[in-house]
């Protein structure tokens, strides 16, 4: 209708070639105004859960403050204490660096063979799939509670499966060798969103490129070397990436089943944080701790990013 | 003759590798099915059985009562009730929210949409604890400590990964599919819910599986905000059952400890993957199929 209405106030042989543009612009304004609207929830949420909280956040880090009286500002003294006299904090980056170091290559491997080996129309194996893929949907909670069970070094179902081959168990959780690695293993139930993003990135693979290599004399390994892990890396590129995000923010499990023990073995920065946060009330510290974090995550993403330009192959499409 | 013997021995040496392969997947399996398996077999025993070596796996007689007995420990109905509130509420918001700002971002113009979603893909780097702890003290400063508005109000402002995935799946549907409708005057929001949402149901589905999941399991924010014991969820409820039986740090019944509730525990921890196991069951194509084919287009 509002169209109409211009119309008449346009000169005849002007308005002719310009109608369309004029008509569009008045509709592609309303869809403008109408499309911010319609984003606005996550905007506001984006304001109200992130950037305002970042920014208070990062203002809380460089304080002293235990939330009942109001904060004490003291530079970077938090760092200060973090770097040089707090003894947990190298202990819960320790940790945390050796389970991400070990446990993100582990699934990347893992994700890698499964994936392959599922790539497959044989019979079975959407059941295959299902049983890989099912202890990843299950609560947290539940799966330590079990696998304390499991790794219990008398009744548990690892060393009794152990012993059956003639291997003598360790106390897993209550061992300070062993109860990380127990964690580690425990990891590998979550291998199954993993393994699906892999089987995707290998479903794409070009079977001309493979059966091209095979007459050309390509073995296996060949075959693995020169395709299937160049083609598939921009997916290894993001498992990685996922896996070295959720390896630093790993807290359940270790709350839940060792509580960052024996003898802070398994003292994940996550329960440093926790603790100070909500043990001990150090507000202005946990936050110093949670900018280590992200800082910590940012700069991996960041190097990655950077060197998978030496070796991820993207086809531009 | 040369080629049909290649042929033949091609085929040999397939089924050869098939059979290999499925030899290799079922040992493969052992980990993450004996588990569960161990974990049923443990909540149908009695507490005498539990501690026999060798193991029984099928207990005689299977004690069923033991689901029963275990929902009696702590009022665990009330706990469902609370997850129930913490679960759905949330899963509604996160659904709808996200699927109307994913359809702005993916298929309505504006000016400087394309940033704004570039910073929304980016807060999906950012570690939760980094926003996690002020938002805690702002909510402590309003009083929602003991509530379940923190844990339900943010998600109705959407979520990053999901937005992310709703848009994914809309940028394949076709272009001009909103061209008449918008000559017509439809509003874009009547557009979005007139002619997209119903296209959007995979996704819809697949979004709402994940949300569901994701709250049913949390435990983090429940135990942060949640501190009265007539507040708390299943998750909280499950884990404070295991630390009754096991004292502070860390749990005793991974340590060398007998206990005379763990089949209690069991049965509680089983029910507790009941509903997700329900869940993958009904729905698997949607974990499978849809979050590769609509969220990774890589």
């Amino acid at each position: 209708m509002t169209v109409q209405i211009d119309q008449h106030n346009q000169v005849g042989e002007l308005y002719i070639p310009a109608k369309p543009w004029f008509g569009m612009s008045r509709l592609r304004r309303r869809e403008a105004i109408d499309g911010m609207l319609m984003a606005l929830p996550w905007i506001v949420g984006f304001i109200l859960f992130i950037a305002g909280p970042m920014l208070f956040g990062a203002y809380t880090a460089l304080t002293e403050w235990d939330i009942i009286s109001s904060p004490v500002f003291i530079g970077f003294g938090n760092f200060r204490q973090m770097f040089t006299i707090d003894p947990r904090f190298w202990q819960s980056l320790k940790v945390t660096f050796t389970y991400t170091a070990i446990s993100a290559p582990l699934h990347v491997v893992l994700s890698f063979v499964l994936a392959s080996l599922l790539n497959s129309k044989a019979p079975f194996i959407n059941f295959f799939r299902s049983t890989y893929y099912l202890p990843s949907i299950l609560p947290v909670v539940a799966t330590a509670v079990l696998w304390s069970w499991v790794f219990n070094p008398n009744f548990g179902l690892l060393n009794l499966g152990l012993a059956t081959i003639g291997i003598d168990g360790p106390m897993w959780l209550s061992d300070k060798n062993w109860a990380l690695a127990a964690i580690i293993i425990m990891n590998i139930m979550y291998v199954g969103p993993n393994m699906i993003i892999m089987l995707a990135g290998l479903q794409r693979v070009p079977i001309e490129l493979v059966e091209a290599a095979k007459l050309d004399g390509a073995n296996r390994w060949h075959l693995l070397r020169y395709i299937t892990i160049p083609m598939t890396s921009s997916v290894i590129f993001l498992i990685v990436i996922f896996n070295i995000n959720s390896s630093f923010q790993t807290f359940t499990q270790a709350f839940l089943m060792t509580g960052g023990g024996p003898q802070y073995s398994t003292y994940f920065f996550m329960l440093h944080i926790y603790n100070q946060a909500w043990v001990s009330f150090n507000m202005g510290y946990a936050s110093a701790l949670a900018w280590v974090m992200f800082v910590i995550i940012i700069s991996f993403v960041f190097i990655h990013f950077r060197l998978s330009r030496l070796w991820v192959y993207s086809d531009v499409d | 003759m040369a080629s049909m013997n290649f042929i033949r021995s091609h085929k040999f040496t397939d089924r050869l590798s098939q059979g290999g392969r499925l030899i290799l997947l079922l040992i493969l399996a052992i980990p993450f099915i004996f588990p569960l398996i161990w974990l049923a077999s443990t909540a149908l025993k009695s507490p005498t059985e539990i501690y026999i070596s060798p193991p029984i796996w099928i207990p005689q007689p299977l004690r069923w009562r033991n689901f029963i007995d275990a929902w009696n420990v702590a009022p665990f109905g009330k706990f469902l009730v609370n997850t129930m509130i913490t679960t759905f509420i949330p899963m509604m918001g996160e659904v709808f929210i996200s699927a109307m700002v994913a359809y702005s971002f993916a298929r309505v113009k504006w000016p400087g949409r394309d940033k704004i979603f570039s910073l929304c893909l980016a807060t999906m780097i950012l570690p939760g604890i980094v926003t996690f702890i002020p938002t805690f003290v702002m909510f402590a400063r309003i009083g929602w400590i003991n509530t379940f508005l923190p844990l339900v109000v943010p998600s109705l402002f959407g979520s990053a990964f999901y937005i992310f995935l709703f848009k994914q799946f809309m940028m394949n549907l076709p272009m001009g599919l909103e061209e008449a409708a918008r000559i017509d005057g439809a509003s874009t929001f009547q557009i979005f819910t007139k002619i997209i949402l119903p296209l959007l149901k995979p996704a819809l589905a697949t979004v709402a599986i994940f949300s569901f999941l994701a709250r049913w399991q949390d435990f983090f924010g429940p135990m942060i905000y949640l501190q009265k014991a007539e507040l708390k969820t299943l998750m909280l409820g499950l884990s404070s059952f295991e630390s009754m039986m096991s004292g502070a740090g860390g749990s005793a019944i991974g340590g060398g400890f007998v206990s005379s509730n763990l089949h209690l525990l069991m049965a509680m921890t089983f029910l507790m993957n009941l509903p997700c196991i329900f869940v993958f069951v009904i729905f698997q194509k949607y974990f499978i199929r849809d979050m590769v084919m609509s969220g990774f287009k890589l």
